[in-house]
């Protein structure tokens, strides 16, 4: 009982933040801009290709999700687990007849749900748009097929966000892992200079997405497509170990 | 029984000491208070009975069970606030107790709102935390810390940002609760008020335990002194002395530090009306805790 307790305690914090409903409003904005630029209502002196039809559509906003959920997803986290020490809340949280394990574990999820909820709002609200704007191509199975990449991006980069709690965590707030999330950006355009990029976890969902081109995305085997994932796993397991056995001073 | 207790109980930080071979031995029901300077390691060995320090050496328990990493069925029976109460802003007053509530487990439904009315947060309970007043905000933190009825209350500055009214309103609460068998650990700068709800006091510096008093033997050995004033000093001070007594004047007081005479005062008293001095102002001035706190602190003695 006591992760649905900490899990609901989570959510209730969350509902109640005017920055879910901002974060909510703003998840909308991407997706009708994007719609928008490939019915050529706006944006027609774009220095880039416009395609009017799904395909391009649904590459930009794996783009969107690979690239600014990187930054929006790690945003969440270090909310979530950010806050609590600036607001000062954190001891309150530290002895409780709830363990710790249970309070990480439901932030976390809360943390996934919220990001989760993101990139399904900018999905469906983008083909909600572009089929009121009779795109090419835009048809139910033609929607739900390209969102199992999508769906796959957004899972990838939910798990890049996850050590951002464990940086919140150590750092005592949320600039420290908002400084990360910046870094891991930066290091991720780094390393494609370099020829790195497909063993650079942050740099696999924007190769994943197609966005540097068929060739890389043809490089990505299992291992790199692991990556992630395993960043995800290594973040979950520091924030755990990190909340249970630190000094909380 | 015992409720709260340590056996040398150390903290380093980066090398530097910051509770020194702490042991103590609270039993129910009693108020401890527990006061020193800023830095003197309160806050550390509050964190440390709280578990989310975990210590250097030595140990401490709570209700006869060791204070571990991952033993939270233990706080079950503590309430605490530390440093200073902190809420959601976001969320009101109502819904900051109700979170706590759940993640508590408490299944009486009725707590929240008793708790509330023994609180006074009732004209509150739909202000968002974000703009309670810091008294208000203090009520909501000891509203947290008391709302599964707890054995043990481990609380810093509990009276901090309160106003006379709620000092007195909160000092009574906790005398109620300690006469219930609850034992309050408490941590206050506001050595006065430590005094007035204390039943057994803790004087920490630089980590250590210097001093450990009752509130009975804190009479016996704070200082004290008969204060004497006549319309004629300076021949009042001539015949104390005649008689005996050892006087140290000031600018407009005769004082008298002499044990027996300040057991006796009518002794000084009589002395000097019948040499046609009667005394303006007699009074037995006792040293308050904050004077005796300064006294020990900078004596730096060791226990």
């Amino acid at each position: 009982m006591s992760f649905l307790d900490a899990f609901w305690a989570e959510s209730m914090k969350v509902r109640h933040a005017v920055i879910f409903w901002i974060s909510l409003a703003a998840a909308c904005i991407f997706p009708i801009l994007f719609a928008l630029i490939a019915a050529g209502t706006i944006g027609t002196n774009m220095p880039v290709p416009v395609e009017s039809n799904l395909t391009w559509f649904t590459a930009q906003l794996e783009l969107l999700i690979a690239v600014g959920g990187l930054i929006g997803f790690g945003f969440v986290f270090s909310w979530i687990f950010g806050r609590e020490y600036s607001d000062g809340t954190v001891t309150d949280l530290l002895a409780l007849p709830v363990s710790r394990e249970h309070i990480v574990s439901a932030k976390l999820a809360v943390g996934a749900v919220w990001c989760g909820m993101l990139a399904v709002l900018v999905y469906g609200v983008g083909c909600l748009v572009i089929k009121l704007l009779h795109l090419d191509g835009v048809n139910l199975g033609a929607v739900v097929h390209s969102f199992w990449k999508y769906g796959f991006n957004t899972l990838m980069v939910i798990s890049l966000s996850v050590p951002a709690a464990f940086i919140a965590s150590i750092g005592r707030g949320y600039l420290s892992p908002l400084g990360f999330v910046i870094l891991t950006i930066v290091i991720a355009q780094l390393s494609s200079i370099f020829g790195v990029d497909i063993y650079f976890p942050w740099a696999i969902p924007g190769l994943f997405s197609g966005a540097a081109g068929e060739a890389t995305f043809a490089k990505l085997g299992m291992f790199n497509l692991i990556l992630p994932f395993l960043m995800g796993l290594v973040g979950s397991v520091a924030v755990l170990i990190w909340w249970r056995y630190a000094d909380h001073t | 029984m015992v409720a709260i207790q340590t056996t040398n109980l150390t903290k380093d930080f980066n090398g530097v000491r910051a509770v020194n071979d702490l042991s103590l031995s609270i039993e129910t029901g009693e108020i401890y208070g527990f006061i020193g300077l800023n830095g003197a390691g309160k806050t550390t060995t509050i964190r440390m009975l709280l578990g989310m320090c975990r210590p250097t050496g030595g140990r401490a328990y709570v209700l006869g069970k060791r204070i571990k990493t991952g033993c939270h069925h233990l706080w079950s029976d503590v309430g605490y606030i530390v440093e200073a109460p902190h809420s959601y802003p976001e969320l009101t007053v109502w819904e900051n107790l109700k979170l706590f509530h759940r993640l508590r487990g408490i299944e009486d439904k009725g707590r929240l709102d008793e708790v509330v009315a023994r609180l006074r947060l009732g004209p509150y309970v739909h202000r968002k935390a974000a703009h309670l007043s810091l008294g208000n905000l203090q009520r909501l933190g000891l509203a947290k810390a008391l709302m599964h009825g707890p054995r043990i209350l481990i609380l810093d500055e509990p009276t901090n940002g309160l106003d006379p009214a709620g000092m007195i309103e909160i000092r009574k609460l906790l005398k109620e609760l300690a006469l219930k068998g609850v034992t309050v650990f408490l941590s206050s700068h506001l050595l006065g008020e430590v005094a007035k709800l204390a039943t057994r006091i803790g004087i920490v510096h630089e980590g250590r335990l210097i001093e450990e008093l009752d509130s009975e033997s804190l009479d016996q050995r704070v200082r004290k002194r008969l204060v004497l004033k006549t319309r004629n000093n300076a021949r009042a001070l001539s015949v104390l002395e005649e008689a005996g007594i050892k006087v140290k004047p000031d600018q407009k007081i005769l004082s008298i530090c002499d044990e027996h005479v300040i057991l006796k005062p009518e002794t000084a008293v009589r002395h000097l009306v019948s040499a046609g001095l009667p005394p303006i102002h007699v009074e037995v001035e006792t040293e308050d805790l904050e004077t005796y706190f300064v006294r020990i602190v900078s004596r730096g003695k060791g226990k």
